[in-house]
């Protein structure tokens, strides 16, 4: 081979791997759904603690926990149906899911025994917006700014008292509702070829 | 320098398939500039040396092929392309 024909092969890999998955593709609705139903969740708290007479939580979170199950399911059946799968979409969701896994084991264990509902709600938006931030800087500007947003309200949100909880429902809504509705436009979301 | 990667759309389905957990293989077929039985030859020699995976199942009621790179298909890549390098700087 000439160096001239290596250097045609070199470039053409190149472009090939510049071009093609390098942006975190996350479902919209997906994210839709978890940025509504957790920000519904805060929000129903948020108004009991302003003396507003709502449904006991069991009544609200279990319908909307599977609600989410529910949106996951299809999706990950609609993923099977795809053309393609990137590796970094696939990270992307594995953090997420690690992000679900822990901050349950947490709700589960140590809830109401060493964490109060107040706290817990704290860890599970600290955890997400991690989770977000990881995915983001794999390769998503757009996450990256969702994740941010979502800690600096979840760090502001520790200094409210009376509104710690409508704090929270910002940050699902900014760090869940907003990318998954600027994704759900077909709008780029990465860093584009970084090569 | 490795002959299996010596072709250009070889060279090319090893390209799609580096960032990817899997592709389809009408997927690859709109990306590279092949025809299908052409691609289907190059992908079968892929197959065949160990550096691509196959996977054939239904989607539906129609049947469709998805592909992976292989630890030995990244390898040989990664091999691959540094002696391209290598060939390229010296002029």
């Amino acid at each position: 081979m000439e160096s001239s024909e290596a250097r045609e092969h070199l470039s053409a890999v190149d472009r090939i791997v510049a071009a093609t998955d390098r942006e975190v593709r996350l479902p919209p609705a997906l994210l839709i759904v978890v940025g509504v139903v957790c920000a519904i969740i805060n929000g129903v708290r948020q108004a009991r603690g302003i003396g507003i007479d709502v449904p006991a939580d069991q009544y609200i979170q279990l319908p909307l926990i599977a609600l989410i199950v529910l949106v996951g399911l299809v999706e990950s059946r609609r993923a099977q149906r795809a053309r393609r799968e990137s590796l970094i979409a696939g990270y992307a969701g594995a953090a997420l899911f690690c992000a679900f896994i822990v901050t349950m084991t947490l709700n589960i264990t140590a809830q109401h025994r060493l964490i109060s509902d107040t706290g817990m709600s704290v860890v599970w938006s600290a955890t997400f917006s991690m989770a977000l931030l990881f995915a983001g800087m794999m390769g998503s500007r757009l996450l990256l700014a969702a994740g941010a947003a979502m800690l600096a309200c979840t760090a502001l949100a520790t200094y409210f008292d009376t509104w710690l909880s409508g704090t929270l429902a910002i940050g699902w809504l900014l760090g869940f509702l907003v990318p998954g509705l600027v994704l759900a436009r077909g709008v780029s979301n990465g860093r584009g070829p970084a090569l | 320098m490795d002959e299996v990667l010596l072709s250009k759309i070889r060279l090319a389905v090893i390209g799609q398939l580096v960032n990817a957990r899997w592709v389809t293989f009408s997927e690859l077929a709109q990306q590279i500039d092949a025809t299908n039985g052409n691609l289907s030859a190059h992908i079968a020699k892929l197959v065949e040396s160990g550096y691509v995976k196959e996977e054939k199942r239904f989607e539906g009621r129609r049947p469709q092929s998805r592909y992976s790179l292989t630890k030995s298909g990244r390898a040989a890549l990664l091999d691959h392309v540094t002696a391209l390098q290598t060939l390229a700087a010296g002029q």
